[in-house]
C-alpha cells in the first residue's frame, strides 16, 4: 500500500465537512417553519391506519382484519369520489400527540438528545483543552 | 448526528497515539524515550509496535473519513429533506430571501443553491 497521495483528499474531505456543517447550521438556524402548511398537509387518509388501531383496541377487532376494513372503506370514499372526512386541527394535533412512546411525534425525546449533546460537548472540550496545553507548554507560550 | 459523533470519536481515539520513534518502521538504535515523547505532545498513549506504526498509516485515516462520510450523508439528507420541504410546492420551509439563488431558466423561483451544494459536495467527498 502507498499511502503518498492520500493527504490531499483526506484534507479536502475535512473542508468540506467543515464548510458542509457551518452552512447548515446557518440554514437550519434562519429556517422558517410554516405550521399552517405542515398542518393542511395532515389529511384524513394519512392517518387511516390510527383508524384500524382504534378498531383493533377498542373493537377488539384483529389488527389485520381491521386494517383491511379500513382499506376498503377509505379506497371506497376515494374511488366514489366523495370528500374524505375533514379532521379540526385539534384532532389531528391529538393524532400526534397521541404517539406518546419515547421518540414519537408526541414525545420526541429532545432531553435525552441534549443530555447526550452536553456530554458529548464536554468530552470534546477536554480533548482540545489537553492538545492546546502540550501545545502551549512546548511552544513556551502561558496560557491565554 | 450524535451517532456520527461515535464514530468521530472513535476515530480520534485511535487517532490519539504517537507513532514517534519509530523511525522508518524499525525503530532507532538510540536510547530514545518514546513515552516521554508521547507526552510532551499531549497523546494520551504511544502505538507500541513500530512496524505497526506504518502499517496503520492508511487504516487511521481511513477512520476518520469514513466517519466523515457519515456526517455528510445525515447532511446530504437533512439538504434533501430542506430542498424538497421549501419548494412551492410543499412550502413546510421558507428560507431568507438572501441565502437563495436564483434559477437560470425560472425568473422567478428562488433556489436554495446552498443546500444543492451540500447535497453535491457529498458526493465529491465520497469520491475522494
Amino acid at each position: 500500500m502507498d499511502f503518498q497521495e492520500t493527504k490531499r483528499p483526506f484534507m479536502e474531505a475535512l473542508d468540506i465537512v467543515q464548510e458542509s456543517l457551518q452552512i447548515c447550521t446557518l440554514v437550519v438556524s434562519v429556517l422558517h417553519v410554516n405550521s399552517e402548511r405542515l398542518v393542511a398537509a395532515c389529511t384524513y387518509e394519512l392517518f387511516a391506519t390510527d383508524r384500524a388501531y382504534e378498531l383493533a383496541l377498542e373493537g377488539h377487532m384483529p389488527f389485520r382484519d381491521a386494517y383491511r376494513t379500513v382499506g376498503t372503506e377509505i379506497t371506497a370514499l376515494l374511488d366514489s369520489g366523495q370528500p374524505l372526512p375533514v379532521e379540526s386541527q385539534e384532532q389531528l394535533v391529538l393524532r400526534l400527540a397521541a404517539r406518546s412512546h419515547l421518540g414519537g411525534a408526541g414525545n420526541l425525546g429532545l432531553t435525552q438528545a441534549h443530555n447526550r449533546l452536553e456530554e458529548v460537548e464536554s468530552v470534546w472540550k477536554k480533548r482540545v483543552e489537553t492538545f492546546t496545553t502540550a501545545i502551549q507548554k512546548l511552544v513556551g507560550i502561558e496560557k491565554m | 448526528m450524535l451517532d456520527d459523533e461515535q464514530l468521530l470519536s472513535a476515530a480520534y481515539v485511535l487517532n490519539d497515539q504517537s507513532p514517534l520513534g519509530s523511525a522508518a518502521g524499525y525503530g532507532v538504535p538510540i536510547p530514545i524515550d518514546r513515552q516521554y515523547c508521547a507526552d510532551l505532545l499531549g497523546f494520551s498513549r504511544m502505538q507500541n509496535n513500530v512496524i505497526y506504526v506504518q502499517n496503520s498509516r492508511g487504516k487511521i485515516e481511513g477512520a476518520i473519513v469514513q466517519a466523515l462520510a457519515q456526517i455528510m450523508l445525515d447532511l446530504s439528507k437533512l439538504a434533501q429533506d430542506i430542498l424538497l420541504f421549501s419548494t412551492a410546492e410543499y412550502g413546510f420551509f421558507q428560507v431568507p430571501q438572501e441565502l437563495c439563488t436564483g434559477s437560470s431558466i425560472m425568473p422567478q423561483k428562488r433556489n436554495l443553491g446552498v443546500m444543492e451544494l451540500v447535497r453535491a459536495r457529498t458526493q465529491t467527498m465520497l469520491a475522494l
